[in-house]
């Protein structure tokens, strides 16, 4: 049949360029994500890693900063503290010996431990005056160098501290244009102050030391890289540390350019990594090009294999149609024939016709049934039917035959059976009459009895079928093997039973369409009990069967 | 006109040959037509009860046919049966949506073929 061949080509080619290539692009666009997924991840991971960095230097940027400034105030005490209990200079200062204050105390602090003491002031309780140096000198001090709020500020730190000990207090303050640490401390002789003066009554001693030059590089010391200096208010792109004055508002803050150590992580690993990157995207990229046409090949095939199978289906239906025309014309004459007045002879001649026509017809019905199945084409319905009706229109069809052969044939069916379902009628009565009819060919004496046991739950009747005949039984070796296609228990040329040897196959398959399964249960001389189970879904009570149902088969 | 006949359309004359003597034998008059265009101008003409329709016919096929007579006939009681060798799920779906009232697959069986004429036609036939 060339025209069918020709179809089935043109079937083939249209549907391969329909281009159901679902699985191969899925596949490129995963690939596609993960590539990019992965070098994201990478970017990403070493972007924190280098911010982290960033942060932690930082961190020790501060830390280191901060403690520079508070051993700055440390020291700046201890060194006023040792000028604290001083005899010499107590009693200097009360009786006004302006050349051994100088000398002692103006001049030498200007050249003390910390660097320079930028200035110095030294109260004087009993002129109610007092002496003031800026590096030294004038050499007889003056006194008013501190502004009023200031020089308060900073005498009122010693308030409540024990005015007979060497207490010392620090504090930072804007002074001259600039950002000053600023030391206190009394001026005692041992024992403290003699009886009968009070606190008021002791003189006082400050240091004041500018944060600039070295004193401000000093504060983070050789560890940071960068220059330190000094800013009125913090800005973004600078780390920074508050310099709190006496009432604890900031005053300036010490600032240094951010240390970014991060930056040249990134800065040295860009290009490698970057090269790295590129060949595994590369890499990855072609394999996953490679699996891309690998999977487009096989959904090529697969395509091809669909056609090809549709149109081995298409041809198998019209070679089953071409079969049964002149089938009709076979069957329909003999059916007529048996209308006429026949003699013995002539009478058995037509059944002997009749029966293998028959026999033919079975034969192509359940050639074409199987090839829908296997090919996919038979779609299962979903209507409303009684399983009960059609156990029992199958029993009725069977029957004479069954009578026949002097067989009893029994059917027992509960109510559950009775409760339409949805499903397709058909392949129900198909599966029926394939069991209850081998029931009958397999067997030569007892009988056949037909079982439905039905389980209702909310939405679903669970249907258990049972076909028992009392025949020959089956060899459990053979057992699976009977629901394979062609299979017969007895394979040879010369077997007393005929049959296609399909419909065990169509009926299995059938079953699990609805699925449910066939299962076999017998012993040689025993007989056999074939069990269908089957769920369905419960149809409404008052659903009227469609026009298919309605259909002859 | 008589509502009570039977139109067999079909043109392949053993099958036509068969259809119609199997009506014979149960006191059935079938009436004739040899394509799916007869068809429907002897449906319109005659307005039969019944169609026993073939589906794969020259110049215009059975459920183009039977659509046909649908349309043109839309408030007349007549049941179109196919008779049909075609006998897939797809088919039977086809069939089902054209509005067909059955379908007896071929080769006929003469209990099934009777039982539909009886179903559409009424137990008695015409004499």
């Amino acid at each position: 049949m060339p025209s069918v061949a020709t179809v089935g080509r043109a079937r083939a080619s249209d549907w391969a360029n329909s281009g159901e290539r679902i699985f191969s692009r899925r596949l490129a666009a995963s690939h596609f994500a993960s590539i990019t997924l992965l070098i994201a991840v990478v970017v990403a991971s070493i972007l924190w890693v280098s911010a982290r960095h960033n942060a932690l230097a930082e961190e020790s940027y501060e830390r280191m900063v901060r403690g520079g400034l508070s051993a700055l105030e440390t020291r700046m005490a201890a060194v006023v503290r040792d000028y604290s209990i001083w005899e010499e200079a107590y009693q200097a200062i009360r009786d006004a010996d302006y050349p051994w204050v100088y000398s002692s105390i103006g001049i030498a602090a200007a050249s003390d431990e910390i660097g320079t003491v930028d200035l110095v002031v030294l109260t004087d309780p009993f002129r109610d005056t007092e002496y003031g140096w800026v590096r030294g000198s004038p050499e007889r001090g003056e006194a008013g160098l501190l502004p009023s709020p200031l020089r308060e500020t900073l005498l009122a730190l010693l308030d409540g501290t024990d005015p007979a000990a060497a207490e010392a207090r620090t504090t930072f303050a804007r002074f001259d244009g600039g950002v000053w640490i600023f030391a206190v401390t009394r001026v005692l002789p041992p024992g403290g102050l003699p009886e009968g003066l009070t606190d008021a009554e002791a003189p006082r001693q400050i240091h004041g030391v500018r944060l600039a030059g070295e004193v401000l590089s000093g504060l983070g010391s050789h560890l940071i890289s960068s220059d330190l200096r000094l800013l009125d208010a913090p800005r973004p792109d600078l780390g920074a540390a508050a310099l709190k004055n006496a009432a604890g508002a900031a005053i300036g803050y010490v600032a240094w350019a951010r240390p970014r150590p991060g930056d040249r992580i990134l800065r040295q690993m860009a290009l490698p990594l970057g090269a790295a990157l590129l060949i595994a995207a590369i890499i990855a990229a072609i394999s996953s090009r490679f699996a891309v046409s690998s999977a487009a090949r096989l959904e090529q095939a697969l395509a091809d294999a669909r056609a090809a199978d549709r149109s081995k289906t298409e041809f198998l239906s019209n070679v089953s149609h071409e079969l049964r025309t002149p089938m009709n014309g076979i069957l329909g004459v003999g059916q007529l024939l048996e209308l006429t007045e026949l003699d013995a002879e002539q009478r058995h001649l037509l059944d002997v016709l009749l029966a293998s026509a028959n026999t033919q017809m079975s034969l192509i019905s359940d050639l074409l049934d199987l090839t829908q199945i296997e090919t996919g084409n038979r779609r299962l319905d979903s209507a409303p039917f009684e399983p009960a009706a059609v156990i029992r229109e199958v029993a009725d069809l069977i029957r004479p035959a069954a009578t026949g052969k002097g067989l009893t044939l029994e059917v027992d069916v509960d109510r559950g059976a009775a409760r339409p379902v949805l499903g397709d009628r058909r392949a129900f009565k198909q599966i029926l009459t394939n069991l209850i009819g081998n029931a009958v060919k397999f067997t030569d004496s007892g009988g056949i009895a037909i079982g439905a046991a039905t389980r209702l739950d909310a939405t679903a009747a669970h249907i258990e079928l049972k076909v028992t005949d009392t025949g020959r039984g089956i060899d459990p070796a053979d057992q699976a093997r009977i629901f394979e296609r062609f299979a017969q228990v007895d394979g040879s040329q010369t077997r007393e039973i005929s049959g296609t040897g399909l419909g065990l196959a169509i009926s299995k398959s059938l079953a699990e369409m609805m699925g449910g399964d066939i299962g076999l249960d017998s012993a040689p001389g025993a007989g056999s009990t074939f069990t269908v189970a089957v769920s369905l879904p419960v149809a409404a009570q008052d659903a009227a069967p469609p026009l298919s149902d309605r259909v002859s088969a | 006109m008589p509502q009570d006949r039977i139109l067999i359309v079909e043109d392949n004359p053993s099958n036509l040959f068969i259809l119609q003597a199997m009506l014979r034998k149960h006191g059935y008059e079938p009436l004739v037509a040899r394509d799916g265009l007869e068809g429907v101008a002897m449906a319109e003409t005659h307005l039969p009860r019944l169609v026993l329709m073939d589906l794969s016919m020259p110049k215009m096929d059975g459920v183009t046919a039977a659509l046909e007579i649908q349309r043109r006939l839309p408030d007349q009681p007549i049941a179109i049966v196919a008779v049909t060798a075609s006998v897939t799920d797809e088919q039977r779906r086809q069939c089902d949506a054209a509005g067909f009232s059955g379908l007896l697959p071929k080769p006929i069986n003469l209990p099934d073929l009777i039982s539909t004429v009886h179903h559409h036609m009424g137990a008695a036939p015409q004499a």
